[in-house]
């Protein structure tokens, strides 16, 4: 038995998509599809090996528990909005059972990997999570920001089965949005749900 | 989500939870019973 190195969570940015899982809206990673579940932690896996092809980058690591410092593993926080928000990039398209894309603060702890712009961790819980609601319709899609396929208000509302705070911004892109929250997620102060 | 090159690897043990966990339903209370008062007895 050892002491921990910090008896805090690490605080750090995410982007999820939001999609219907089992009659619910979720917080879905966008590269796994991984769906955050609701009162009950997300517990990091590692992948390297159950996908063929991931070996091949990441020779001469052995099976291991997430997140090992030499693979890619873990779960992911970055260290501001505006990195979070670069995930939208053209390489993520949107996919069909995606009703909306929103920002976050997630709290991470267990084992925790720093990097040089954010961590990965073992265990992960979203901390709050911003909604936007966007006031340039017509021209969203070209911010970034596509129009959701449910009114922002009811997806507001279906996320706060998370009980952590939610927040509805009117903002006209996801980018928009990221400068409006560039702050430290440390600093941010947060309210009990 | 590209965050670099790992710098260093720590343990974190939260003191609070950071999960708001369901609260479980308490049982509903069970209605107490009042004793009876003893009987006075003409003495």
């Amino acid at each position: 038995m050892h002491a921990p190195d910090f008896i805090e969570p690490v605080v750090g940015w995410r982007l999820w998509h939001v999609a219907e899982r089992d009659g619910a809206l979720r917080l879905v990673s966008p590269l796994y599809r991984t769906t955050w579940p609701t009162r009950r932690e997300l517990v990091a896996c590692c992948r390297r090996g159950m996908e063929s092809g991931l070996s091949l980058y990441w020779p001469g690591i052995r099976r291991h528990p997430p997140p090992h410092p030499g693979c890619r593993c873990g779960i992911y926080g970055s260290q501001t909005p505006a990195q979070a928000a670069m995930y939208l990039s053209g390489f993520f398209k949107q996919r069909e059972d995606v009703v909306h894309r929103v920002l976050g603060t997630v709290s991470l702890w267990g084992t925790v990997v720093e990097c040089e712009r954010g961590w990965r961790a073992s265990h992960a819980y979203p901390r709050q999570i911003h909604v936007p609601a966007t006031r340039r319709r017509r021209l969203s899609f070209l911010r970034g920001l596509r129009r959701p396929s449910l009114p922002a208000e009811e997806i507001a509302l279906a996320l706060t089965d998370y009980g952590v705070p939610v927040e509805l911004v009117e903002c006209g892109s996801i980018r928009e949005l990221a400068e409006m929250l560039s702050c430290p997620a440390s600093d941010l102060l947060v309210e009990p749900a | 989500m590209e965050i670099g090159e790992p710098q260093r690897t720590y343990t974190v043990e939260p003191l609070e939870d950071p999960v708001p966990r369901e609260v479980p339903e308490e049982p509903a209370e069970e209605p107490v019973e009042v004793p009876d008062e003893p009987e006075r007895v003409p003495a």
